[in-house]
């Protein structure tokens, strides 16, 4: 129905039309708007990032995209705009602790995310009455936490185990698993999210990350999810 | 005024026109479209809204009705509405106006391709795509079917003119779809 592209910074001036005010002020971080582009051509303007820096994604109808992203090159030139991709979107999105599709993978709720306090409990909404079932409240339920390999020349492969030092490597002794892993080009070593039982409450402890199908052991020190700009200072800039 | 440069679901800037035998099968991209699906207790006034829209009664299911603008049947109280986009472009703007709140309006003229196919013996290309029983499908009636594994909807406009309208995202599998078929039947 739509097209979006995501914009950055100072260039999206030279394509929304002069009548809107964008400042930081009257457009903040999740505003969103039906706006004119290029002289009239309608469009929507959400001020979201998925990356985590200062960003817009803009629609327009389905017909005028390809010219969009040309113009908006166009446009961006001045300031050494580039496209990226999604796997690009994927490592930063990683480094800025955003959950996606690997964490909201259908057995997970806002309490293992981090956001239970966000789903009221005095109302109703969608997903509360199947959100309150026992398994998926108990005390040593899984929360969403970063990993940082202890030797950062090891990688973090995507869909390991964690384990206790010590415990036997099996099932019953299972502490959580890796969600989403990558190589942080900011911080030049690997990263993941991973849900591991009572995580928010584990900051600084060693684990073992195990893949005992490819012999990987390797440890881990549970740290915030949140790599890069954990106060969301660049989102509201 | 903005001066972009639309293009068609097969991407360029003039739509496709093929010819293979007797049948032209052409890229119809100036249609804005418009889903309206009546909300709880809202049914009488979302049907008397499509026949103000469209002129005869919105159409029962598997037909289609209108002239300029027309809806095609898509579920239980539920209508596709389709018009030219040069003169309609806002369709779902004045759709939402006319079911006053009682029914749920959504913009799809960006979601949709459509193509055309005009000849003698269209049956003979239709067989080979979708279970639609052709002998049965007449002038007026609507449908939705799977083309090669796309959900896409049928209108018979007239005896010799047929209308398929498929998910742009897959414009080019649905059209060489189409003319592969036209090149088996004739």
């Amino acid at each position: 129905m739509r097209w979006p592209g995501q914009m950055r910074g100072g260039c999206y001036k030279k394509i929304v039309d002069p009548e809107y005010d964008l400042s930081n002020e009257a457009f903040p971080f999740m505003a969103c708007a039906n706006i004119t582009v290029c002289g009239g051509l309608r469009a929507r303007l959400f001020r979201i990032s998925f990356s985590g820096e200062l960003a817009y994604e803009i629609a327009v109808p389905t017909r005028y995209g390809d010219a969009m992203i040309r113009r908006l090159m166009q446009a961006g030139e001045e300031f050494d705009a580039v496209p990226y991709g999604t796997e690009a979107l994927g490592v930063m999105r990683i480094e800025k602790g955003h959950a996606a599709g690997n964490e909201l993978n259908g057995t997970t709720t806002a309490l293992n995310l981090g956001m239970g306090r966000m789903v009221s409990k005095a109302k109703d909404s969608i997903g509360s009455t199947l959100s309150e079932r026992s398994g998926l409240n108990h005390a040593e339920a899984l929360k969403l936490v970063g990993l940082r390999p202890v030797n950062l020349s090891d990688p973090v492969p995507a869909g390991s185990h964690l384990m206790c030092k010590g415990d036997p490597v099996d099932a019953a002794h299972d502490q959580g698993y890796v969600t989403s892993a990558c190589f942080s080009p900011n911080l030049g070593h690997s990263i993941a999210l991973a849900y591991v039982k009572s995580g928010d409450s584990r900051m600084g402890e060693i684990l073992r990350l195990v893949s005992p199908l490819t012999g990987f052991d390797h440890e881990v020190e549970v740290v915030s999810a949140h790599f890069i700009d954990p106060e969301g200072e660049r989102l509201r800039a | 005024m903005h001066d972009l440069i639309a293009t068609t679901a097969l991407g360029t800037s003039a739509p496709a026109v093929d010819h293979h035998g007797p049948v032209t099968l052409t890229e119809e991209p100036g249609i804005a479209l418009a889903s309206v699906a009546a909300r709880r207790g809202g049914e009488r006034t979302t049907t008397l809204a499509i026949r103000r829209m469209i002129g005869p009664t919105a159409p029962k299911a598997g037909h289609w009705a209108g002239a300029r603008i027309i809806a095609f049947w898509t579920g239980p109280d539920q209508w596709m509405l389709e018009a030219p986009y040069d003169s309609e472009e806002f369709l779902f703007e004045r759709a939402i106006q006319e079911v006053k709140g009682k029914a749920s309006v959504t913009e799809q003229t960006g979601a949709w391709c459509r193509f055309d196919l005009r000849g003698p013996n269209l049956a003979a290309i239709m067989e080979r795509l979708c279970p639609i029983n052709m002998t049965k499908f007449i002038t007026g009636n609507a449908t939705r079917t799977s083309i090669d594994h796309l959900g896409c909807f049928v209108l018979c406009r007239a005896e010799d003119h047929i209308s398929i309208l498929g998910p742009r995202s897959s414009a080019a599998s649905l059209h060489y779809s189409l003319l592969t078929a036209i090149r088996a039947a004739f």
